[in-house]
């Protein structure tokens, strides 16, 4: 418990909404570099995980997909990686029904039950196994 | 029957019929059981109406053994409650799953420590939904950590990656 008490911790903690905002910011200056420049640029890095095992992990090609996007070329942006649609979809589930209403409405019931979380992770599972053997 | 109420600015619940009883419950008081579609002042949610429309009001008795009327509710309940009545359970809100995060550093950056946290985060989630709130916090606690390992790893990384394909 200690532990928490150490910096990051409480940065997050006390300032969620800081936090979010400065990995916004970031995300956002990010996705501009990766629009204007594209993947090729020395700037850009590169899968550490790929790097070494030279296989694909779920995220790769989440950096080719964004550019893609923001260059207008949706078909490609949704083959270089769909899983990153898919969980950005998900990731906005959750960020919307953070589950603490009390009584828990039906959607969070889901949302939170073992299932929703054991097929998630079934799903990522899936996904890098399949694409690695494809 | 379960029924939660909204005291003290607090959640509560669930309680019982005879467990309500002993609380200090105003016609106002907000009540939610499963039947209702949504928070209900309590002289208007049907189970419990009745007591409030006979005049049966459970106002806050005052208590000549009580020394210590400040803490409201604690108050009223010793003092009209039997000694050997337990404790009504509290709900504790669902401590954070941090699953927002997970996903995203999963599908971004892809860090194992992201999938862990997932699953923490479920395993989490599922004491939540048992009532084991120590668990539940201490693994949303555990969570939280993994993130923070995941991102501060992947800040490492990024100029390790970097140098890797430009040199």
């Amino acid at each position: 418990m200690s532990l928490s008490a150490i910096l990051p911790a409480r940065l997050w903690r006390r300032h969620p909404r800081v936090v979010a905002t400065a990995a916004l910011v970031a995300g956002c200056a990010f996705a501009v570099l990766l629009a204007v420049c594209g993947t090729d640029s020395p700037w850009v890095p590169k899968c550490l995980f790929h790097t070494v095992t030279g296989l694909d992990c779920p995220g790769c090609g989440s950096q080719r997909a964004i550019s893609a996007l923001l260059n207008g070329h949706f078909s490609e942006a949704w083959h270089f990686n769909p899983a990153l649609w898919i969980g950005l979809c998900v990731a906005a589930l959750y960020a919307v029904f953070p589950g603490k209403s009390q009584p828990p409405k039906r959607v969070e019931r889901i949302l939170y039950s073992p299932v929703a979380f054991i097929a998630i992770v079934v799903a990522i599972i899936t996904w890098t196994v399949w694409r690695n053997i494809a | 029957m379960k029924i939660w109420i909204y005291l003290n600015g607090l959640q509560q619940g669930p309680y019982t019929i005879d467990q309500l009883r002993l609380l200090p419950l105003t016609p106002e008081t907000p009540v939610w059981y499963e039947g209702l579609p949504e928070w209900t002042p309590a002289a208007q949610a049907p189970a419990i109406a009745a007591w409030f429309s006979g005049g049966d009001v459970v106002a806050p008795a005052p208590s000549e053994t009580d020394a210590t009327p400040a803490s409201g509710q604690q108050s009223v309940y010793t003092a009209s409650a039997a000694p050997s009545a337990p404790e009504p359970p509290v709900v504790e809100r669902r401590p954070p799953t941090y699953m927002v995060w997970c996903i995203l550093l999963t599908v971004l950056c892809c860090s194992p420590l992201a999938l862990a946290g997932i699953i923490t985060g479920a395993i989490s989630s599922s004491r939540y939904n048992e009532g084991r709130y120590d668990a539940a916090r201490r693994l949303s606690e555990a969570t939280e950590w993994l993130l923070i390992l995941a991102i501060v790893f992947a800040i490492i990384g990024l100029p390790v990656t970097l140098a890797m394909s430009n040199l």
